[in-house]
């Protein structure tokens, strides 16, 4: 198995620039994420790493070796694609087989590759289909399959589930993620996805605009967002964010929105003298008594039942704040309540630079 | 008597369905008619063919005329060499149509392919007004070109060969089969070639072994359009060919009609026959020819 390293690339169609000095170290056996929105370039460096795409500068090494001018088929990837990319006119056993026999490996241990294969992914009835007479989910399997037999350096995925319905997309990304403790291989996974990336991920590299935004343990990155962009990506409801300035009230330091919402102060201060963004979750945003030191009134505007929790829209302000709480019944629609975010889990941001600075 | 709106929705649809119907049926015999009458009247003697009120079918069928230009009808083989036409075996120049037609095809599929291949998948500077450049070829009419083409081949000493019209037929064949075939290899998805790549092969093998077993509806199309461009062609063939050796079926049937006598029976005998080999290929490969048009050239 493999590390990746990836220094100093760069990526130019034309006068458009994709990439520039993007650095990046996966190590051996990990299970790497690159999540981000779509164009943010995650599947062209993923295109990249398999050799399908030339890179205009910079090095990408597997285990020590350069392999950036390597043809792919010298690179000892597995790449399973978005539209799984089965050879129409061959038998999933032949198109299991077809990386094996162009690599020159006998007839006997490719049989004997492929029916293992098969078994593990639960294709052994299939074997003499061809994708055609496969449903989504079988085909989804014979991509994997396809790559799993040949036993690379790294495996490379490309939106692999992102063409499942929601169900089997839940079942196949336990199947992968098992599939790699059980390979103990080198995974560069690349999903829009969030919830994908946060639930398989061993770390997670969250791109934007063809730059890392930030690379972390999934949790890491929900708990420390190192920036506006990541803030608002990862987490489902989006993070709440406020404009605010750093004020005086009653004598202490807090962080005051245009229109009069309070927070407190960060505890590091450095950094805080210009705008500030201010965000916290969903999740911690609280219901408070009115009496509670730093409430803010707000007005319930919309209720939404998802069925694990509910969410709860509120109008603070010209601020428009979603609330999760436990699924309950709210029958208040129009009521004014007054919240309150956790302060340890209020986020702020330098609102120049976007950076998180407490 | 008012009639209730199921009754009026049903008639409405049989109308329309009447009127479908009716244009099919033009549609047909505007296709089929001319085929029909080609055929019937190349089975009806000279006399019938000309009756007044005219014949709808033969009264009284024969095969004089296939006969004739078989060979085996010397009588009427004289009585037409009487009246200055001659009657010539039509068997060699069948031979010639589709040892000429076949060559052609397979030529311009072999330089199509990797031509088409080249435009569909790499990307370099010349390649779209090279394909424009194919495509005006086929914008210089024929006529034009004889005279030139004509002293090339006799400096080159290929008059009335077989050769002669392979290497011409080839120079229009093949523009177009690039665009046919370019369009086609358009439609399948790159990822496949890519997965390929992964999977071990290089370019070339990915073409081979993936591309290509995809590609054949699309290839079998060109095949058969390229056979058929060069089985019907007549201004080359009559005008770079001179004796049995080389000369084909359009050119055989043609000469049945004089300049002060035409026998129509022995000219219809012979379309029927000429129609025959393209007619039978297009049977066993229509699933094909189908499939190629629909995806190369009506998607792509």
């Amino acid at each position: 198995m493999a590390t990746i390293e990836i220094s100093d690339l760069h990526k130019r169609y034309g006068a458009v620039e994709i990439f520039r000095n993007l650095n990046l170290h996966v190590q051996d056996k990990e299970f790497v994420v690159l999540v981000g929105p779509s164009g943010c370039g995650k599947s062209t460096l993923l295109r990249m790493l398999a050799g399908l795409e030339d890179v205009t500068d910079g090095t990408i090494s597997f285990d020590g070796t350069d392999v950036t001018d390597l043809k792919p088929k010298h690179r000892d990837v597995a790449m399973v694609f978005q539209n799984y990319a089965l050879y129409p006119h061959m038998s999933v056993a032949k198109n299991m087989a077809f990386g094996l026999r162009m690599r020159g490996v006998t007839n006997a241990e490719i049989e004997q590759r492929v029916a293992a294969a098969a078994g593990v992914l639960g294709l052994t009835e299939y074997l003499e289909r061809h994708p055609r007479e496969l449903s989504g989910g079988q085909r989804q399997r014979v991509a994997m399959g396809r790559a799993i037999v040949r036993t690379p350096q790294v495996f490379l995925f490309d939106e692999p589930l992102s063409n499942l319905d929601a169900l089997l997309r839940v079942d196949m990304r336990a199947e992968v993620k098992s599939l790699h403790q059980r390979l103990n291989a080198t995974f560069v996974y690349v999903t829009h996805d969030q919830v994908e990336a946060m639930t398989m991920a061993d770390r997670m590299v969250v791109m934007n605009n063809g730059t890392i935004e930030q690379v972390g343990a999934p949790l890491q990155v929900y708990d420390k967002p190192a920036n506006v962009f990541v803030a608002s990506f990862i987490g489902s409801p989006a993070m709440n964010m406020i404009r605010a300035k750093p004020s005086v009230a009653n004598g202490q330091k807090v962080i005051r929105s245009d229109d009069g919402l309070t927070f407190p102060h960060p505890k590091n201060n450095t950094g805080c003298e210009g705008g500030l963004i201010v965000g916290f979750r969903p999740r911690d945003l609280n219901v408070v008594d009115k009496d509670t030191s730093g409430a803010i009134e707000a007005k319930v505007e919309i209720v939404e039942h998802t069925g694990v929790e509910t969410l709860v829209y509120v109008r603070a302000g010209s601020h428009k704040l979603c609330m999760s709480i436990d699924k309950q019944e709210w029958s208040g629609l129009g009521e004014s309540v007054c919240v309150l975010p956790d302060p340890a889990n209020t986020h702020y941001f330098d609102e120049t630079t976007k950076q998180r600075v407490g | 008597m008012r009639l209730s709106r199921k009754t009026r929705l049903a008639l409405r649809k049989a109308g329309r369905n009447a009127v479908l119907l009716c244009l099919a049926a033009i549609a047909m015999i505007y296709l089929i008619g001319p085929v029909y009458w080609m055929v019937s009247t190349s089975l009806m003697t000279e006399k019938e063919m000309f009756q007044v009120p005219p014949h709808w079918y033969p009264h009284d069928p024969s095969f004089h005329a296939y006969r004739a230009i078989f060979g085996f009808n010397p009588e009427l083989v004289a009585e037409v060499n009487a009246r200055g036409l001659q009657v010539q075996n039509i068997m060699p120049a069948l031979w010639n149509s589709i040892k000429t037609s076949v060559f052609v095809a397979f030529a311009t599929i072999l330089i199509a392919i990797p031509a088409a291949y080249s435009f569909a998948r790499l990307r370099f500077r010349l390649s779209l007004p090279l394909l424009m450049a194919y495509m005006m070829l086929r914008t210089v009419p024929s006529i034009v070109l004889v005279v030139p083409v004509f002293m090339v081949l006799r400096t080159i000493g290929l008059i009335d060969t077989t050769a002669s019209l392979v290497l011409v037929y080839c120079t229009f064949t093949v523009p177009f089969s690039i665009w046919l075939l370019q369009s086609y290899f358009k439609t399948i998805p790159i990822e496949l070639e890519e997965a390929a790549w992964v999977d071990g092969c290089g370019q070339l093998t990915a073409a081979i072994r993936i591309m290509l077993p995809l590609a054949v509806p699309g290839i079998v199309a060109t095949f058969i359009l390229a056979f058929m461009a060069s089985w019907s062609e007549f201004l080359y063939a009559v005008t770079f060919t001179k004796t049995l050796n080389s000369q084909t079926v359009t050119v055989i049937a043609s000469s049945f009609i004089g300049i002060e006598a035409a026998r129509f029976d022995l000219v219809l005998a012979a379309g029927v026959l000429s129609s025959l080999p393209p007619f039978i290929l297009a049977l066993i490969v229509q699933r094909y020819i189908v499939a190629g048009f629909a995806a190369g050239s009506l998607k792509g």
